[in-house]
């Protein structure tokens, strides 16, 4: 091919074949499928940590890739393509639990002790474990917007401040700040709750 | 160098914190559901199945070398000459005016002065009348005169009482 016709080429955007367009749609499958096996779990865990239900979770984590295959020809322009999964999954759950109602703390309860591990643990003991966790995650519920998305997302250790602050679209200063002020929030929930009874 | 948040303020506060921590690594490490990949992958496909990419150029129809290159290359040069054959057409065809012409000045009727303006629009001229008509002046009538101040009736009848003054002697 000449020169000039290269410069056509390339100017019109012409695909070359139609085994040139086949291997590139097999290669976004294979792209993508390797983010689904690689980023999966990591977005479900992100996503059952604000909706508190695994079906709701493993919708959000659909719909994420959903929108990842929308974006599939700019995949390979990113830098970091976990925290920009992590980023949409949490829009997505963001939004979801803005629309659905407040859930009640025996909802909760009866999620958490059917996703909990046993661990060679009594029935009794589960659920009682399953009451704490959803009398800590229910004080959660109770801090400003803020801290309360910055405590949850620290929670994931393969997070650092960093790219917390890029999921938050925030500084890292603020990350801390947001992060010092919910603990000290929670231990004032806590306490108060443990107080009354 | 990143560190995890949870890190920098480690052993603050006492165990209530350690319950948050507790309680919110314990949802963070829950395993994700089984067949979860799957399912996406699944969902995936029928997604790309269902929408299919928008908005390509379709490929060129011929398939033989010959005809794609040599087509293509035909192609690209009619557009350029019809492009460039249509802007000397456009150059050709329509000229610019050499100049701008101003229309004539024309005095403004009834005496006004156009105030020094380099440019007066052209207005319309009036009707001219052939046979002027000399307007006959009307008289002016005198008003009537009238006394300043109306006298009241009853000093009016008081100085028709009084006797006229004889004349000075």
């Amino acid at each position: 091919m000449s020169t000039g016709q290269a410069i056509f080429a390339g100017w019109m955007e012409i695909p070359t074949s139609a085994a040139h367009e086949r291997d590139r749609t097999q290669a976004e499958e294979e792209t993508l499928a390797a983010l689904v096996s690689q980023y999966s779990g990591t977005l479900y865990r992100v996503a059952f940590s604000v909706l508190r239900n695994t079906a709701d979770a493993e919708d959000a984590v659909q719909e994420a890739f959903l929108r990842v295959l929308r974006h599939r020809d700019t995949l390979h322009e990113l830098r970091d393509q976990r925290v920009w999964l992590i980023r949409i999954v949490w829009n997505i759950v963001l939004d979801r639990k803005r629309r659905m109602k407040t859930r009640p703390e025996t909802d909760d309860v009866a999620e958490l002790a059917r996703v909990l591990p046993a661990g060679g643990l009594s029935a009794e003991q589960i659920a009682s474990a399953a009451q704490h966790h959803a009398h800590v995650l229910a004080c959660a519920d109770r801090l400003p917007s803020k801290e309360r998305q910055v405590l949850m997302l620290s929670a994931f250790e393969e997070l650092s401040s960093v790219e917390i602050a890029s999921i938050l679209g925030t500084t890292e200063s603020s990350v801390r700040s947001r992060l010092f002020r919910a603990r000290n929030l929670m231990a004032e929930l806590l306490n108060h709750a443990r107080s009354l009874r | 160098m990143n560190h995890p948040p949870q890190d920098a303020f480690a052993n603050d506060s006492g165990n209530v914190a350690g319950d948050v921590e507790t309680t919110l690594r314990l949802i963070a490490t829950l395993p994700a559901p089984e067949g979860l990949e799957d399912r996406v992958n699944a969902s995936l496909r029928t997604a790309q199945r269902s929408a299919p990419r928008t908005g390509r150029i379709l490929a060129w129809p011929t398939t033989s070398w010959l005809g794609r290159d040599w087509m293509r290359s035909a192609a690209a040069a009619t557009i350029v000459l019809v492009v460039a054959g249509g802007g000397w057409g456009i150059y050709t065809h329509v000229q610019p005016a050499r100049g701008i012409a101003a229309p004539p000045r024309v005095a403004a009727p009834a005496g006004f002065s156009s105030a020094g303006a380099m440019r007066t629009p052209q207005t319309l001229n009036g009707p001219v009348v052939k046979h002027p008509v000399t307007a006959k002046p009307q008289p002016v009538k005198s008003p009537a005169k009238k006394p300043l101040h109306r006298v009241k009736p009853a000093a009016a009848n008081k100085a028709a009482a009084q006797p006229v003054a004889p004349a000075a002697k």
